[in-house]
């Protein structure tokens, strides 16, 4: 985990080779990325980095990789350090997800994606509304006559706090299906894990979840999975809606992806994007994908810049609806 | 009579009117709001739980604890120590963990009346190589060296 | 179930996992006694080294580490009055006023049997009554855990003793203040940050409890200019011998560890509360049921009052896998990370899991046990030399501590902010001590204050803005009833002595 260092002669070497490649016209892998992880060790964003460095450098596409945990204010620490120290830091990657658009929104922190280098997406988790398999709601059209009745009877929770992720995917399918979302209970809970007690304890009715989460208990039957956010049904389950079908605007994926500092060389920045991309024809990718439950999601560059900035706009349209600023 | 429960009971009065204050310029409104609760609600309730209690706090007769001798406190070493903890705070950016590490032990026990340099030494030199080993080479925990020498 | 249980014994015995659970029992105690690196990066730590090894041998693997650094914490918290886990915040209360009286050893060694009979006794209930709690700790609902957080509160100013309860409520509300300090729980608006991103995630546990605890301590012995020499003396003394207690301290301690690994456990099976509340409950329980000079010795170095929490403590640690092993819901952080790496191994924990991977099942728990076993035999002899840290000169030990407290904080956030406002806290702590107000309460305020606040706002959510929650359901209206009625113990109490008593001071 840590930056190794290369002996003298191995050095020359490979500068020279180095040198070679490039009049050769070939990219030289780059010898190594530092990745800043915005949270502790062992959450979603920490595990993304690692194991996307570590694939990285066992398929060969980049030398060594190291890590640095630095949390602190949701994100905003580790923006503002990447910013502060942009100069020395062409080598070095930020992971981060949807909560870098809703916490600039909100006000947790100063900056916004602008303020850094848009490398690429690289994995993505559609929202779902999900209920226990014994739910009086089985499919979503059940859901919505019971939400237009009362509210009250259709609570739905999710693992983020009123305003951010899993309360839009909620407010959004809402809306989607033509009802008021500012009629929407819901319940916040720390993460998605207690969300997914409060689903059993029959504090909540519905949930608010990650497809990848849903997916995992769905495979162990204890979840019943009603509507997607995804741009169309999804084959790996072909009886669920995707809600795009009942409205508009209800598409939304969380991804995750990695982020340069400001003012990065353009050239940099599209080799990274480019080695993201190249990573993902590894069989050790593949693995990881499997492992974690993660669906690939890949935007680069130009193409990322552009899904934050529409991703931003429907943010904050709802979050306005909802009546937070 | 002033006695410690007086003042006591008047630092907390004043810190909870402070709080109370700032309590109330807290948003509360639209989204925020839910079920009766927003983010000011339990300052709130806070606030005006802490002034009844410490104005009580004021007015009661002070418990059966043993005075203790305050004339007797050094309180030279322990101001002395407060200040390395700062200047601590203070270099570590730049000078990183080790080097502000050992400048902050021998300091604290220079302050404490250690004099002889090979107990200084002996003492802080170990204990932070050891804890570098540990943290940087064991646990692979990334130190950031001091900005003076990036 | 049998042969489950023979599985997971043939499998727990394995020499690799029995090496395996010694590493991590060892790692563990040394991570754990090092205050900013608790279990939960104890374990997130481990986890790269686990993918080379089989479920089974990771999952012992981490549970070692698990409890190796719950009982590295209480070793600071002992020895030092550093509590590096919430776990163990408890324990300083009676723990750290023996290490000062010299018996350091016993402390350290009652800790440690203390412990493992909480395990023991929770593995016991775990193996026989996992399912059926399952389905039980899932009809808790946040007004409960309000409850039940209202609850422990009370009654840590209940008992607080003599011309305290209102201090220990006053101190209480305190540290409910300063939770507040940060992002509201539930609609992640900044509060009382005075604009400064580093407060953003509020003020951290182990940042109080090192400068509350610690760093007060370590200022006070030079302020007072203690003299060590005697719990100098007594840890070089220190052998062998004191580790073994006499007849009459084991049964007085029998009951309050019989006592506190049954609440401990149940209260570790209610996903979200864990040791630190089991803990207090278990300090606050022994507290109320004693008498008269053993109520009074409590806080003082009382034995109960050290080996209730430390039960409780690890009892809860043991609950917390329930709903984890048999739910797949993590019961607290630990258990969290926990799940992440079980799943990464392809297992899914739930009902599923006791049915279909029964090997893994039980050997987890198997090697719980093991766990126990094995710290017990592997910290006891390290107990005198241990001790004897503490037989160092102040004048070095005591800037050691100061370090230690300060990079153990820095070592979480990694900010240097925090190291200012370490000190500050430090300052203030001494002067509360100075003016007699307690710091326990206002720990424990401050610990559930985040949990007590989100799980009021949910209930008023669920409850559409009304107070019925604290009465509609049975089981919050049972909690909130002996809150009540511990409410009323201080009001008795004075009563009582009013009628007895005829002089005029409390005494």
């Amino acid at each position: 985990m840590g930056a190794k260092s290369v002996p003298e002669c191995w050095r020359r070497l490979a500068a020279c080779l180095v040198v070679w490649a490039a009049a050769a016209g070939a990219e030289p892998a780059p010898e190594h990325l530092h990745f800043i992880v915005p949270g502790g060790a062992g959450g979603g964003w920490d595990r993304t980095a690692r194991v996307t460095g570590d694939v990285l450098v066992k398929g060969g596409l980049l030398q060594s990789a190291s890590f640095e945990n630095l949390s602190g204010g949701g994100s905003g620490k580790a923006i503002g350090y990447l910013i502060k120290t942009a100069e020395r830091q062409h080598g070095t990657l930020l992971v981060n997800s949807v909560p870098i658009i809703v916490r600039s929104i909100s006000g947790v922190f100063p900056f916004s994606f602008r303020d850094l280098t848009p490398i690429a997406s690289v994995i993505g988790d559609y929202g779902v509304i999900a209920v226990l398999p014994d739910s009086p709601y089985q499919t979503i059209d059940q859901l919505l006559a019971a939400f237009l009745r009362d509210p009250l009877q259709v609570r739905i929770g999710g693992g983020s706090v009123r305003g951010d992720l899993d309360h839009i995917v909620a407010a959004l399918a809402i809306r989607a299906l033509g009802a008021d979302p500012r009629k929407l209970i819901y319940v916040p809970y720390d993460t998605g894990g207690k969300a997914v007690v409060g689903l059993l304890t029959g504090e909540i009715q519905v949930l608010s979840t990650g497809l990848g989460e849903a997916l995992e208990q769905r495979r162990a039957g204890q979840m019943r999975i009603l509507a997607v956010t995804a741009p169309e049904r999804l084959s790996v389950l072909p009886q669920v809606p995707a809600l795009s079908e009942y409205g508009e605007n209800a598409v939304f994926a969380n991804w995750r992806g990695f982020f340069g500092p400001p003012q990065l060389p353009a050239a940099l920045a599209d080799r990274y994007a480019k080695l993201l991309q190249e990573m993902q024809a590894l069989p050790g990718w593949e693995a990881a994908l499997e492992r974690n439950g993660w669906v690939n999601f890949y935007r680069p560059r130009g193409e990322f810049a552009v899904f934050l900035e529409e991703q931003e706009a429907l943010i904050a349209a709802l979050r306005k609806e909802l009546g937070f600023y | 009579m002033i006695n410690k429960n007086t003042i006591g009971g008047l630092l907390l009065l004043l810190f909870s009117l402070g709080y109370g204050l700032m309590a109330l310029q807290l948003d509360s409104g639209g989204g925020l709001a839910a079920g009766g609760f927003s983010p000011r609600t339990l300052p709130l309730i806070l606030a005006v739980a802490g002034m009844v209690l410490s104005l009580l706090l004021m007015f009661s007769a002070p418990g059966p604890a043993p005075a203790e001798q305050l004339a007797n406190f050094k309180w030279r070493p322990a101001l002395l120590l407060c200040g390395m903890m700062l200047v601590y705070a203070a270099i570590f950016p730049y000078l990183g963990f080790v080097l502000a590490t050992i400048v902050f032990l021998i300091g604290a026990m220079l302050v404490l009346g250690i004099r002889s340099p090979k107990v200084l030494l002996l003492a802080a030199l170990p204990i932070t190589a050891g804890f570098w080993l540990i943290l940087n080479q064991l646990l692979g925990i990334y130190l950031a060296p001091g900005a003076l020498f990036l | 179930m049998w042969e489950g249980i023979e599985s997971g014994l043939a499998t727990a015995f394995t020499a690799s996992n029995l090496a395996v659970v010694v590493i991590g029992c060892f790692a563990g105690t040394i991570i754990g006694m090092l205050p900013g690196l608790g279990p939960i990066s104890a374990i997130a730590l481990m986890i790269p080294i686990t993918y080379g090894l089989d479920p089974a041998a990771a999952m012992i693997l981490m549970a070692g580490v698990y409890y190796g650094a719950i009982f590295g914490g209480s070793t600071s918290s002992i020895l030092i009055n550093a509590p590096g886990v919430a776990g163990t915040v408890a324990t300083t209360f009676d723990g750290y006023p023996l290490a000062r009286r010299g018996q350091a050893g016993k402390a350290l060694a009652i800790a440690a049997y203390a412990s493992f009979t909480g395990g023991t006794v929770a593995a016991l209930l775990l193996i026989f009554a996992a399912p059926a709690l399952a389905s039980v700790s899932l009809s808790f609902q946040s007004a409960d855990y309000f409850a039940l957080m209202f609850l422990g509160l009370i009654a840590v100013c209940a008992f607080a003793g003599k011309g305290y309860v209102l201090k220990s409520l006053l101190m209480t509300v305190f540290g409910l203040m300063l939770a507040t300090v940060g992002t509201d729980p539930t609609a992640g608006v900044p509060r009382f940050t005075f604009g400064q991103i580093d407060l953003i995630d509020g003020i951290s546990f182990l940042l109080l409890a090192m400068a509350c605890f610690a760093i007060s301590e370590a200022l006070m012995t030079i302020l007072k200019d203690e003299d060590s020499a005697q719990m100098a003396a007594s840890a070089a003394k220190g052998t062998m011998g004191s580790l073994l207690l006499k007849k009459r301290e084991v049964k007085e301690i029998a009951p309050a560890v019989g006592r506190s690994s049954v609440l401990g456990f149940f209260v570790g099976v209610l996903p979200g509360a864990g040791g630190t509340i089991a803990s207090f409950l278990a300090w606050g329980m022994e507290k109320g049921l004693a008498r008269g000079r053993d109520r009074e010795a409590f806080g003082k170095g009382s034995l109960r009052g050290l080996a209730a929490p430390e039960t409780a403590n690890n009892a809860a640690s043991t609950g917390s896998f329930v709903p984890l092993l048999t739910l797949g819901i993590p019961g607290s952080g630990t258990t969290a990370v926990m799940l992440g790496a079980l799943l990464s191994f392809g297992i899914q924990p739930g009902p599923r899991l006791y049915i279909e991977e029964p090997a893994v099942f039980w050997s987890v728990i198997i090697s719980m046990y093991v766990g126990n076993i094995v710290l017990l035999i592997l910290n006891l002899p390290l107990i005198p030399y241990i001790a004897r840290l503490l037989a160092v000169r102040k004048e070095i030990l005591v800037p050691m501590i100061l370090f230690f407290s300060l990079i153990g904080v820095y070592l979480v956030s990694f900010n240097v902010f925090d190291l200012w406002l370490m000190v500050l806290v430090g300052v203030v702590a001494i002067g509360l001590r100075l003016l007699d107000l307690p710091l326990a309460p206002m720990i424990l305020g401050f610990i559930l204050g985040d949990i007590l606040e989100d799980n009021l706002r949910r209930a008023l959510i669920i409850s559409n803005g009304s107070p019925d929650f604290l009465w509609a359901r049975p089981s919050t209206l049972f909690i909130m009833a002996i809150a009540a009625l511990i409410a009323l113990v201080p009001l008795l109490g004075r009563w009582r002595t009013g009628r007895t008593v005829q002089a005029g001071e409390g005494g």
